[in-house]
């Protein structure tokens, strides 16, 4: 299967400073891919690469198979920038031209623009479209994005200035285009968007790729696992001589939950019972992607691994 | 050609006052030179003269900043993260500036009737006074846009006010270069015979090679240069 979209070792520099350094990545159909970095980590400039705004001073690419350059291959893609800039048109008006500068065949457009008007709650819409509130302006621009019916949709920062009721719709819509076998891939800095449609995140770190997971990889890093435990209250005795780090945290006045080191499981689950606890349950600790983004520095400088060596590690087979 | 076109119609509906204001200049000083009674042929002459280089100065200053509003405005982003080649957005930019001088010089037209009677103008002398600016403008704008390609900011109006009149003054002693001569012929057209010459076959044509050349220049810059977005 052709990844929609392929980095290879992509490099970028500004005035002889390195924004990107040895990018590669590749998303295929039918995922959707987090993008995640503080600002500042390159992640508008990979992604105008990938549209063709800017060139790559290093490394090489492919948009739908074709080089970046190649403007035919933007016709199946969708983008939407981060901060989208209008001409002086309704929203309507706008739409329509995203759909012809797309090459949409002239005939199809109406039916196609009043579907995303509908789609984006802007068919009441009659101002101009610089005139739209910011939030107004994201959804416009995501309906130019969408009109086309792209195979691929670039997002750069999609849920900025959405209400929730626009989060909770575009999360709807980009749902049901991954199971139409699309491919999207976005950066966002709502951890909790990404938390819960990604399938695949990077983390990039001033310019390199510090960390490429799965979801369910990253989320569920098995290291820790969490004991259910009844019968033995918090403030029992038994928990103060076996000095767990973290301490339990209650859940009600006789049910705890224990954090322990993944490995460690019968020997713990031997001094519950032997106490007189009764386990109700262990699972795999979970990770909040929050927690994951703050400490993803702190793990790749501590583990003195390079971009390439954490990429190998952690990239799914 | 469907794209360009879409694109050229857009960014003209955007800058819609400026080809308001293009097209009324002319009327505006047709009006002021009308309100002093009948003007005199030599007046006449002389006013059609002064608008062929208001023209070309407004011509200039349009393609200088066309790339630079776009850029400025990020609007530029939206048309080429679309199915839009560098070549047919830089071509699109180029018919929005140069579409405004087209309004120009029909509205001249208009005013040259009006006032041909009061001016025993000839029609034919008109026509190729307007035919020479006309081929001017196709000069000056693609200049504008190679500069605008080269200089961030004003700096292409700077560029642009400086290499025109200084490549005119050098086509003047060198008729290959063509533009200089146009400009001369302009100057030097009387209006009043019945012209029975093209305004200098060989110029028209060498001014026109010289904005192709400039238009392929710019393109090959555009086609090298980053488009930086805001953000991240």
């Amino acid at each position: 299967m052709q990844p929609l979209l392929e980095f290879r070792g992509i490099g970028k520099s500004f005035r002889g400073r390195d924004v990107l350094r040895e990018v590669s990545f590749s998303v295929d159909p039918g995922e959707i891919v987090g993008f995640l970095g503080l600002n500042g980590a390159g992640k508008t400039t990979a992604l105008s690469i990938a549209v063709g705004l800017l060139h790559a001073s290093s490394g090489t690419g492919s948009l739908l198979g074709r080089p970046f350059s190649d403007s035919s291959a933007r016709r199946r893609v969708g983008f939407v920038p981060d901060n989208p800039a209008f001409f002086r048109q309704c929203s309507q008006a706008a739409i329509i031209l995203a759909g012809q500068v797309q090459g949409m065949p002239g005939h199809s457009i109406p039916a196609r623009v009043r579907e995303v008007l509908a789609q984006f709650h802007l068919a009441e819409s009659v101002l101009e479209a610089r005139k739209l509130s910011r939030g107004q302006q994201q959804r416009l621009a995501l309906a130019q994005a969408f009109v086309s019916n792209p195979d691929l949709l670039l997002l750069d920062e999609p849920t900025s200035a959405l209400d929730p009721r626009a989060v909770h719709e575009l999360r709807e819509l980009l749902l049901a285009a991954r199971s139409a076998g699309k491919a999207i891939f976005f950066s966002s800095h709502q951890l909790s968007e990404v938390e819960r449609i990604c399938d695949r995140v990077l983390f990039l770190r001033e310019g390199r790729i510090v960390r490429q997971s799965t979801m369910r990889e990253i989320l569920l890093r098995a290291e820790m696992l969490v004991l259910t435990v009844h019968g033995l209250p918090p403030g029992s005795d038994h928990w103060r001589i076996w000095q767990l780090v973290p301490q339990p945290s209650v859940q009600s006045s006789e049910v705890v939950s224990v954090e322990i080191p993944a490995g460690q499981q019968r020997h713990w689950i031997e001094k519950i019972w032997l106490a007189g606890g009764e386990l109700l349950s262990m699972c795999p600790k979970s990770e909040s992607l929050e927690s994951l983004f703050l400490t993803a520095d702190e793990h790749d400088q501590a583990s003195g691994a390079t971009p390439l060596e954490s990429l190998r590690h952690e990239r799914p087979e | 050609m469907r794209k360009v076109a879409t694109v050229t119609w857009t960014l003209l509906l955007h800058n819609r006052w400026q080809v308001l204001l293009l097209a009324a200049w002319p009327w505006l000083f047709t009006l002021l030179l009308q309100a002093g009674g009948d003007p005199s042929p030599e007046d006449v002459v002389s006013l059609l003269h002064k608008e062929c280089l208001y023209g070309l100065a407004l011509i200039a200053i349009l393609s200088s900043s066309a790339f630079g509003n776009e850029l400025r405005s990020r609007r530029i982003v939206f048309v080429l993260s679309r199915a839009i080649s560098r070549q047919q957005y830089l071509t699109a930019l180029w018919l929005s500036a140069l579409t405004p001088g087209l309004v120009y010089v029909l509205s001249m037209l208009g005013t040259g009737m009006v006032l041909r009677a009061a001016a025993h103008l000839s029609v034919t002398s008109l026509l190729f006074l307007l035919l020479a600016l006309l081929i001017l403008m196709l000069w000056v704008s693609a200049l504008g846009l190679m500069f605008s390609m080269l200089l961030p900011g004003f700096l292409p109006w700077v560029g642009v006010s400086v290499a025109a009149p200084f490549i005119l003054y050098l086509s003047g002693s060198r008729p290959y270069l063509g533009s200089g001569m146009l400009v001369q012929y302009i100057l030097d057209s009387g209006l009043a015979q019945e012209s029975t010459h093209l305004p200098g076959l060989a110029s028209a044509s060498s001014t026109a090679l010289q904005a192709s050349g400039l238009l392929v220049g710019a393109y090959f810059l555009f086609r090298r240069k980053d488009i930086y977005p805001l953000g991240d």
